[in-house]
């Protein structure tokens, strides 16, 4: 980090008044390298501050779980984070945590992701762990029950003692009810119940080979060094056989009607209005003008449904918009809570009229300007942390298929146009295309507590 | 599992680190403008963006008692509309150069944030000088605030999460201040008007009393200094007297508070009297917090978690405040382990007075606090808020430089006292969120039992 101090006193002389200063993000510089085992590295030098970020992904999500094993992904990645020959339980946390680190994991649809940020004189230490568990994992009955349990306590804590929980979770299935993303990343009670030891060594022997990982590192590290490191800890392990490809994706917009269900939820005390209607995988055209289209719509008290349904009919609460877009085709959601005494047809009936409107009047010059500078403003936001840096690396890597596209993306979304706006609102934004979920507070008998007074 | 790296590589060396990188600490320098209004400006520009803070020492501390949550509509209608532009158009201006405002206000202060790219640098500074000095309180706005408010406090009901952490704050600080959530309660919110919101703004909305804080990519020294002054210029008004609370009495014997909840998992919490945030303690506190629940690897997540499996996760943490603020440990189990995990997380809060930190425990606690300030201050918003907390507390310009020294120094004797001071287990108090009706009898066994309600309100059996 450069940290200069700025003296703003009077007695400095120089006046620097009237020089053009940087626009926009530099752009991002990396390199790449392969390893005889066709693991990838790719590499960000940034020396601002004294730290490195690593962050491994794994090509496996959700997406490839086995039918009866939903959750099983996510599953595993705990079990990462426990015991390898090296490592007792506990130690791996200690070793990060004792080094001023800090670390996570994430599971998706697409990716298994693990991270750690550490000072940069700490590198060797990430490569350690994560080499150990790639190649060491150690699976007990009793880690792994444990563990099990773990995370059943997260899937309650997240959704099960959660008000709307269910019905996210419902509209996510709903949307994606015709392929591999047919089910949530966090599983059923049951399937995670029905998940054995057998099943994480077959899971790690298919995905867990160095041929279906990425590392990238970003931070104050030179490429030399972590080439030297790569070698070190990557370099013997043996490559693995390619994990298979997943089923192609059904073609979107779908045109098989609209999906509608009710979930009763006895946490919630005001109903909610739950749309999605599928979208093109994230790399495709016209993934760009609907995120800013999505934009328009909900990002920002001056945004339209804000506008609309909160402010001057004061009938929601709360909406929101947002892209899920995945590497296979995702969803556009539109959600509301009702305002007290609003009913969810009413709160319907006000979205139905924003997205005709989108199709029917189009969006204004100005209006898409606004979003476009958004994404702009965005784009500096994803790029702050070394880590959110390895993220972004990935990301395009992954989703895009071309790590190269993060210095010209922000461009594909300054071409769209008003014209395309309103192109695939017509296209996706269509009932043929929806899949609605009502959430219903459940009667007061059934409610958590005890009324209040 | 499978094959192992080359032979050459001995996997049970444990790498070892090089030289500790040298991390270099943000460094300000005040200027009071014409009207009063302190400037403290950070260069960072490693990216063209910059993140302002303009804090305002008061905040729901100062709100009338009757009229709690004054400060947080205070600050949340500055947005609503000025002497010049309505709501829409506030937010039209806002969101078209991409700027991201947010508005915090606890019971110490106030803190407005702005984040914009450079280039909007003139227009975005402009904007927060006219919400700030110009605001209009409409009345259909602060009606329409005053239902958010509502609503959120009504679905915070459905949350036991919320209703944990509400509940707890009545059980440590009882009538005090900090009882109460910093953005007021249904029966304060609801007498809330314009004027009211006026006045608070009037007192305590002034330049004098304020600081603007600056971090990233900004114009030349002098030429920033002269825009602020012409943007800031027509903002007057001395400092108002603030509202200094009186220090909470701690606990005066270990309360439960029972609140009725059938879910799958109970809401746990522990909490008592803490620290102040400018208390000389405070390092050895965090390193003591930091062996009982700060970390990952600390003892409430090691037991409940690692051990039991009960739980996602368990934590604590002290919140140093003007006064004394609070300690809290927190975890969210299995319903059918409720009663089990309470006495567990007791166990562990007494475990620090009977076993003393071992020698890893306490140089990983003092590691993880010290090699951690690079992250720390890695981005334009984190130094921000650094300084802006610098600011609120008045803690010297040197603290950060000092602070690892500080963090070094703390002996396994002090992490003892402080553990004997702080974590009195006979002066804290238990809420359990879950099914406490079947448990009547195991939480009397811990404690003077009271059932509430998700607001606090005492409720019966």
């Amino acid at each position: 980090m450069r940290v200069k101090a700025v003296v703003i006193a009077a007695l400095m002389g120089i006046v620097v008044a009237g020089q053009s200063r940087a626009q926009d993000a530099p752009p991002l510089k990396f390199e790449t390298f392969v390893l005889d085992n066709g693991m990838t590295f790719i590499v960000h030098e940034d020396h601002s501050t004294p730290i490195a970020a690593v962050n491994v992904w794994y090509d496996v999500g959700s997406a490839n779980e086995e039918p009866g094993r939903s959750g099983f992904a996510h599953l595993f990645e705990h079990m990462l984070f426990e015991e390898t020959e090296q490592l007792s339980p506990g130690d791996f946390k200690r070793h990060i945590l004792g080094a001023g680190g800090t670390y996570n994991g994430t599971t998706n649809q697409d990716r298994t992701a693990y991270y750690e940020t550490l000072p940069s004189n700490r590198l060797n230490l990430a490569f350690w762990l994560e080499s150990e568990r790639m190649a060491n994992l150690r699976v007990t009955q009793d880690n792994f029950d444990r563990e099990r349990e773990v995370v059943k306590e997260e899937r309650r804590m997240r959704v099960d003692n959660q008000p709307y929980q269910n019905g996210v979770l419902t509209l996510d299935t709903l949307i994606n009810d015709w392929g591999p993303y047919d089910h949530s990343v966090i599983g059923s009670m049951a399937d995670l119940e029905s998940a054995t030891v057998g099943d994480v060594t077959s899971f790690y022997a298919r995905y867990y080979v160095p041929n279906n990982a990425t590392v990238v590192v970003a931070g104050d590290v030179t490429v030399d060094q972590v080439r030297e490191m790569a070698d070190e800890y990557f370099g013997g392990m043996p490559r693995g056989d390619d994990p298979e490809p997943l089923p192609p994706f059904a073609e979107v917009p779908r045109s098989d009607g609209e999906r509608r269900t009710t979930v009763e939820d006895k946490f919630a005390n005001l109903p909610a209005y739950l749309a999605g209607f599928n979208i093109p995988p994230h790399s495709a055209d016209d993934t760009y003008a609907l995120e800013l289209l999505s934009s328009m719509f909900s990002e920002g008290e001056s945004s339209r449904l804000f506008q609309r349904l909160v402010k001057e009919e004061a009938a929601a609460l709360f909406t929101f918009a947002f892209l899920d877009s995945r590497v296979g085709p995702g969803g556009f959601w539109v959600a509301a809570i009702p305002n007290q005494g609003v009913d969810v047809e009413q709160i319907e009936a006000l979205i139905n009229e924003e997205i005709e409107k989108l199709q029917t009047e189009g969006v204004g010059e100005r209006e898409l300007q606004k979003a476009k500078n958004q994404m702009r403003a965005g784009l500096i936001d994803n790029r702050e942390t070394v880590f959110a840096k390895t993220q972004e690396i990935q990301h395009y890597r992954l989703y895009h298929g071309d790590v190269a596209q993060i210095n010209s993306d922000m461009e594909r979304y300054m071409r769209i146009t008003t014209e395309d706006i309103s192109r695939v609102a017509n296209k996706y934004l269509v009932p043929l295309n929806r899949s609605v979920v009502i959430v219903v507070p459940a009667s007061s008998e059934e409610k958590p507590k005890a009324a209040t007074s | 599992m499978r094959a192992r790296g080359p032979p050459t590589l001995d996997r049970s060396r444990r790498p070892v680190s090089g030289p500790a990188p040298k991390i270099q600490l943000p460094r300000f320098e005040r200027l009071p403008l014409g009207n009063e209004l302190t400037l403290l400006a950070v260069r960072h520009d490693d990216l063209p963006e910059v993140s302002v803070r303009l804090v305002i020492p008061s905040g729901a501390a100062d709100d009338h008692r009757d009229r709690a949550g004054t400060a947080l509509l205070t600050a949340r209608a500055l947005t609503e509309g000025t002497e010049e532009r309505s709501a829409h158009e506030v937010a039209q201006a806002l969101d078209f150069i991409g700027a991201r405002l947010n508005v915090e206000v606890t019971h110490d202060g106030t803190i407005l944030s702005l984040a914009f790219l450079s280039r909007v640098f003139d227009e975005a500074i402009e904007l927060l000088a006219e919400i700030v000095s110009r605001p209009a309180f409409e009345e259909s706005e602060v009606d329409r605030l005053k239902d958010k408010r509502l609503d959120e406090i009504v679905s915070g009901r459905d949350e036991p999460r919320i209703v944990a952490n509400l509940n707890l704050a009545g059980a440590i600080f009882g009538d005090h201040p900090y009882g109460l959530s910093a953005g007021g309660v249904e029966e304060t919110v609801k007498t809330l008007s314009g004027a009211d919101l006026r006045e608070f703004h009037d007192r305590y909305y002034r330049p004098a009393a304020a600081t603007l804080v600056l971090v990233g990519d900004l114009p030349g020294s002098e030429e920033l200094a002269k825009r602020l002054e012409s943007v800031f210029s027509g903002w007057n008004g001395d400092a108002a007297a603030q509202t200094t609370l009186p220090d909470p009495d701690p606990i005066a014997a270990r309360r439960i508070w029972a609140v009725d909840w059938s879910g799958p998992q109970s809401e746990l919490r522990i909490g008592g009297v803490g620290i102040a945030r400018l208390d000389p303690v405070y390092p050895a506190v965090k390193v003591m917090n930091s062996i009982v629940g700060g970390l990952f690897s600390s003892r409430l997540n090691m037991n409940l978690r690692e051990d039991k499996g009960w739980t996602y996760g368990a934590s604590s943490r002290f919140e140093g405040r003007k006064q004394r603020g609070p300690f809290r440990a927190a975890t969210a189990v299995d319903a059918q382990h409720t009663a089990a995990a309470v006495r567990e997380m007791l166990s562990e809060i007494e475990s620090m007075h009977t076993t003393p930190p071992t020698r890893e425990e306490l140089e990983l606690a003092r590691n993880a606090l010290t090699l951690s300030m690079p992250r720390l201050f890695e981005t334009v918003n984190q130094v921000a808020a650094r300084v802006g907390d610098q600011v609120i507390y008045g803690l010297p310009e040197d603290y950060w430089e000092r602070y690892s020294d500080l963090v070094r120094d703390v002996s396994a004797a002090e992490v003892h006292d402080a553990a004997v001071r702080y974590l009195d287990s006979d002066r804290l108090a238990v809420v359990v969120v879950g099914p406490v009706a079947e448990l009547k009898e195991e939480l009397a066994e811990l404690g003077d039992l009271e059932f509430r309600d998700v607001d606090g309100r005492p409720a019966s059996a």
